[in-house]
């Protein structure tokens, strides 16, 4: 049997070898996607963790389990097993940990009454473990087990003292109010250090146990159960274990398993981990980035199946007689079959195993590549294989047998004589064919292209931008289908149209083409599937370039709105912003356009070098100066606006060597242009402000402390965009599928005005100086010249 | 019908008509045929007589649109698909015209001779393919591909194939079709010794004339319908110039018309043309003291 096997691929080896490409593609592909974007997920996981570690000062790796009102022998109980039965449970290395004991709280009063006025203080007492690794002593020593003396020794940290009025080397006593008139002396407590904190940035204090701290006394944990020896004078709070996991280890693969430990751990105890609520929300994103990255690989794996349906269909064929053969031996359809399937089981082991690997290279390909990805991500990702990987690998290598076995299996029913008879009477119609999938596919394309244009109406209304993605899913998808159809139904109609071509000059053609013809007419069905194959891989090939160059574009057309101009001066400081981008040049990779524009420099000098020697600069082409001011004040009638960005603007100047695209004004830009030349007051608004202005309002401009930087105008007209105008510039959604749908931007407004008109109201205005350089002359020309 | 037991095949008013498209054509129409064990049979026919559908339906490959067919005493048209296939695999022996049919190219003689082993699930077979391989005069080439051997030694690959699973009966459709007369003629040896050491059934469907002086009963079919047979005449002299084939055999052999279950019989067209009859003849048939003797109806020609 094995020999048989064997000799049957040696006999088709080059098919063979073939479909195990095809195979290991499938399998590397679709392994390469959730690869890909646990890559990405992982780098963002790791920044958003340290994000929240910024913005709220608590350590996300920081796990917590609390207990409330228990009796010792249960704290002591839970205390035993907190390691194996919950933090061990968390896949994290473990940095650091400790366990806080609280007790209920008390009065603490001076044992001798040193003032004669002292307010009541209530405290209660804290045990850490392993505190002493974690504070500086600023005063005293740390306390000491010595458990014959009935004063137990205790420190407190800077706040406390100042809090709680506690005074190193004193001895208080605590005591608790029974009733109204009665007081029970609980101990007595002597300080004997006071302590700071080590780090705070240290992970150990977290928020809460800073807060702890701050009106508490620490005892040692020895001390804290004697004292609570006596519950009714005094017992345990709570209890709380704390470690603290080391966060940069969490694997985006784990946090499902994390949750879901959490959750089940809750249902025994209060368990709490600080990165959960993060981590959570990140699911989801992560789920619409690989939904985003599937889509856009779903050609390549439509392709994929198209080639295994193809090449198995060639080997079937191959094998057709030897089939027959088999089966006139009296070979059962499942014996044959069987050989199939082992067959395909072993490419598709092999797929399995080698896919996932060469994923990882194309991933690290597509991660270093300047292509779109580039913008999520630009230092080498952190690819890695995971048993998650190899689910997909796995599920690749299962659809791909899958697609191997359908043309055999159909091989395998056919007996010897349905196999002769066949051969007579070719021509079959396809499965496609026969349910019309072509038509259906295409109309479900247009209606979705048709439902796409309506949203993306919606969109275009409400003004979208941001870093995204700029690839629409859906549109891609719809894109594909589309495809898809289209070739199929060009396969339908193929024989109509040579026939039509042979009809029409029956009596014309030479035998040549007369011969031809009659052959191309009737087509066999693996001829057309091999023509479907090209067809896609055609036009995916063409719309996939056609869409890294829409990206691309748009990405350049970006930063050029974003910067406005070739290049950038900003005289007062003689700071050179060079273009990011020269024009015409793909693929860059572009630095980050914002952080450009934010580029502030800090000593607001103005260098006085006059505006004329810019203009005599060797190798531009224009030269403008614009007044840019992010932060100003619009007054109108009745309605104010804060942090308005202005702009001033020598319009025919502008207009020559502003980088604007044409379409996304109703009018071209030139026609507002002359607007503003011709009413020297004029001022036009960004669309936002409509609601609140009126054209022909007049409008008061403000800024900076100096209330003479005011200046009057006109509204002339209102725009969506302008050259470095963005209405949403804090926030950077990385991907499309955070589309503006129900989330409110803080917008910015825009107001345009005349330069000239600014500047003879205020002589000594800065401003910067837009140049467009000479076809062919480089920044650095420039530069140097500076 | 089955109860005699020494019939192999059996065949009953067998119809077959293939339905290509609109038009009907009728293969076989009524044909009975049955052949004893350990017979050397030859069906020989014109192209399109319905040879190969009769053999096709006696492997079980094929059912008939109607008429019964017994093999072994077993009705074929009454066995399950699964039986079908069992019965296929150890009853019948098939050697094909073409070698395509018969032999994988790329496996070796050897090899080729063990595959339907391998179907049928036989331990040993390497020890009795390679014995199947000497009974047919190919010891030496076992481990040859088909490119290597001759049209001849691939033909005989093919028979040794098809005794692989010790079948009852074993089929060849044109065997020495596309073989040179002296090939042709070592085939049928092989054929015929097979059938005389093992006693195995042989029905050998051929177009060719000359094969039949091998095979002592000779089946000639015409237009889906049993034309006459032939069987061996004893005396014989052997010296006969082979070159004239239709003579030949019919000095080799004595040539009966065949009267089928409903009375219906068959006048070779030989016979018609030496006997200048025509469709619409009438003959008259007189009893006397050796039998019964047929008359051309002279007051009709
Ligand atoms: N699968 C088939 N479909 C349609 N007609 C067939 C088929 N097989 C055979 N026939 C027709 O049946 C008749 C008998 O064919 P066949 O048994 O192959 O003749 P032979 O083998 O004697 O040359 C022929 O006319 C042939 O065209
Ligand atoms: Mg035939």
């Amino acid at each position: 049997m094995l020999a048989f096997l064997y000799q049957r691929i040696r006999n088709n080896i080059l098919l063979f070898v073939m479909l195990l490409c095809g195979a290991i593609l499938a399998s590397a592909i679709v392994s390469c996607i959730p690869m890909y974007s646990n890559a990405i997920f992982q780098r963002l996981l790791i920044k958003d963790l340290e994000q929240m570690q910024k913005d709220t000062t608590k350590y996300p790796g920081t796990y917590s389990v609390e207990m409330i009102g228990k009796s010792r022998e249960e704290y002591q109980k839970v205390d035993k097993i907190m390691y194996s039965k919950y933090a061990s449970q968390i896949s994290l290395p473990i940095k650091d940990k400790t366990a806080v004991i609280i007790t209920d709280p008390f009065n603490i009063e001076e044992e001798r009454k040193t003032k004669t006025w002292r307010k009541s203080v209530i405290s209660s007492i804290a045990a850490f473990k392993n505190i002493e690794e974690h504070i500086t002593l600023l005063h005293g020593r740390l306390p000491e087990n010595n458990s014959q003396n009935d004063v137990y020794e205790v420190i407190v940290s800077q706040n406390a003292a100042k809090n709680l009025d506690l005074i190193l080397n004193n001895t208080h006593i605590l005591t608790k109010t029974v009733s109204y008139s009665e007081t029970k002396t609980i101990a007595k407590v002597k300080v004997v250090g006071i302590f700071t904190y080590k780090d705070k940035a240290d992970a150990f204090w977290d928020e809460d146990n800073y807060r702890n701290l701050d009106d508490r006394i620490v005892m040692l944990e020895s001390d804290v159960e004697r004292i609570t020896e006596n519950r009714e004078l005094l017992k345990i709070y709570s209890m709380k274990w704390m470690y603290f996991y080391d966060y940069y280890e969490l694997k985006s693969e784990n946090i499902k398993k994390i949750i879901s430990t959490i959750y089940e751990q809750r249902l025994t105890a209060r368990v709490n981990l600080n990165l959960l609520g993060v981590v959570e929300e990140y699911l989801s994103r992560q789920k619409d980035l690989s939904i985003t990255l599937w889509i856009l690989t779903l050609p390549f794996i439509v392709i994929i199946c198209f080639f295994t349906l193809m090449i198995s269909g060639l080997i079937v064929k191959n094998d057709e007689n030897e089939i027959s053969v088999l089966k006139s031996r009296g070979a059962g359809t499942f014996q044959i079959f069987f050989l199939y399937i082992i067959q395909s089981l072993i490419m598709a082991g092999i797929a399995f195993i080698i896919g996932p690997i060469l994923g990882k290279s194309i991933c690290r390909i597509m991660g270093a590549s300047n292509g779109f990805m580039e913008l999520v991500s630009r230092k080498s990702l952190p690819i890695r294989i995971t048993a998650e990987i190899y689910q997909f690998s796995l599920l690749a290598a299962a659809i791909f047998v899958v697609f191997v076995l359908i043309p055999a299996f159909r091989a395998c029913r056919t007996s010897i004589v349905q196999y002769k008879r066949k051969k007579n009477t070719e021509n079959k119609q396809a499965i496609w064919e026969k349910f019309f999938l072509d038509i259906v596919v295409l109309l479900i394309s247009v209606y979705g292209l048709y439902k796409f244009s309506d949203r993306q109406n919606v969109l275009q209304k409400t003004g979208a931008s941001g870093q995204e993605l700029q690839i629409d899913p859906i549109l891609y998808m719809i894109s594909t289908l589309f495809v898809i159809g289209i070739g199929l139904l060009f396969l339908r109609l193929y024989p109509y149209l040579i026939n039509c071509i042979y009809q029409l000059g029956k009596n014309r053609w030479n035998s040549v083409l007369y011969y031809s013809l009659i052959n191309t007419r009737r087509i066999e069905s693996n001829a057309r599937f091999i023509m479907l194959f090209i067809i896609l891989s055609i036009s995916f090939g063409v719309l996939s370039s056609n869409q890294a160059r829409t990206i691309n574009q748009n990405l350049e057309d970006k930063i050029r709105y974003e910067t406005g101009a070739d290049i950038v001066l900003y005289p007062y400081s003689r700071v050179v912003l060079d273009s990011p981008m020269s024009p015409a040049k793909s693929f860059i990779p572009p630095p980050d356009p914002v952080a450009l524009r934010n580029y502030k420099p800090e000593v607001l000098e103005y260098d006085e070098v006059p505006y004329r020697e810019y203009q005599n600069l060797d190798g531009i082409e224009g030269i403008t100066r614009v007044f840019e001011e992010e932060k100003s004040i619009v007054k109108g009638n009745s309605v104010d606006l804060e942090e308005v960005k202005v702009l001033g603007i020598v319009p025919h100047e502008f207009a020559k060597l502003a980088w604007f695209r044409n379409d996304l004004l109703p009018f071209h830009i030139n026609k507002y242009m002359n607007v503003m030349t011709q009413s020297p007051n004029a001022a036009l608004l960004s669309k936002d402000m409509q609601e609140k202005f009126d054209l022909g309002d007049s409008i008061s401009i403000q800024w900076g402390k100096n209330k003479e930087n005011t200046l009057l105008c006109r509204v002339h007209g209102f725009i969506n965009y302008f050259p470095t105008y963005n209405p949403y510039p804090d926030n950077n959604v990385t991907f499309a599928s955070e589309e503006l749908n129900g989330v409110k931007w803080k917008t910015k407004s825009l107001v345009v005005v005349n330069f000239s008109t600014l500047q003879s109201k205020l002589p000594g205005i800065r401003y910067n100086i837009w140049i467009e350089k000479k076809p062919g002359v480089t920044d650095g020309t420039i530069n140097d010249q500076l | 019908m089955a109860d005699n037991k020494n019939l192999v095949v059996e065949c009953d008013n067998l119809v077959k008509i293939y339905k290509a498209k609109d038009l009907e054509v009728v293969a076989l129409q009524g044909l009975d045929l049955s052949v004893e064990k350990g017979e050397l049979t030859a069906i020989i026919g014109k192209s399109g007589s319905g040879k190969s559908t009769l053999l096709n339906i006696i492997a079980g490959l094929e059912r008939p649109s109607a008429g019964k067919v017994f093999v072994d005493g077993k009705d074929l048209l009454k066995f399950t698909d699964k039986e079908l296939k069992e019965f296929n695999r150890s009853s019948i022996g098939f050697v094909w015209q073409n070698t395509a049919r018969n032999i994988i190219p790329y496996l070796t003689a050897q090899q080729n001779v063990e595959v339907p082993m391998m179907i049928t699930g036989h331990k040993s077979r390497s020890a009795w393919a390679k014995e199947l391989l000497q009974m047919v005069g190919l010891g030496n080439k076992r481990n040859s591909r088909l490119g290597e051997l001759s049209g001849g030694e691939q033909q005989r690959v093919a028979i040794a194939i098809s005794l692989a699973n010790s079948p009852r009966l074993v089929l060849a459709d044109e065997p020495t079709g596309s073989v040179d007369g002296r090939t042709a003629h070592n085939i049928l040896e092989v054929f015929s010794r097979l059938n005389k050491e093992l006693g195995i059934t042989v029905v050998i469907v051929t177009h060719d004339m000359r094969i039949s002086k091998m095979v002592n009963r000779v089946i000639s079919i015409s237009d889906g319908m049993i034309g006459s047979e032939l069987f061996k005449t004893d005396c014989l002299s052997h010296n006969i110039d082979n070159s004239d084939i239709q003579s030949f055999i019919s000095k080799t052999h004595d040539e009966f018309a065949i009267v089928d279950r409903k009375g219906r019989m068959r006048i070779p067209e030989e016979l018609m043309t030496k006997m200048n009859i025509k469709g619409g003849q009438k003959l008259t048939i007189h009893e006397n003291d050796r039998g019964f003797e047929v008359f051309v109806d002279s007051l009709s020609k």
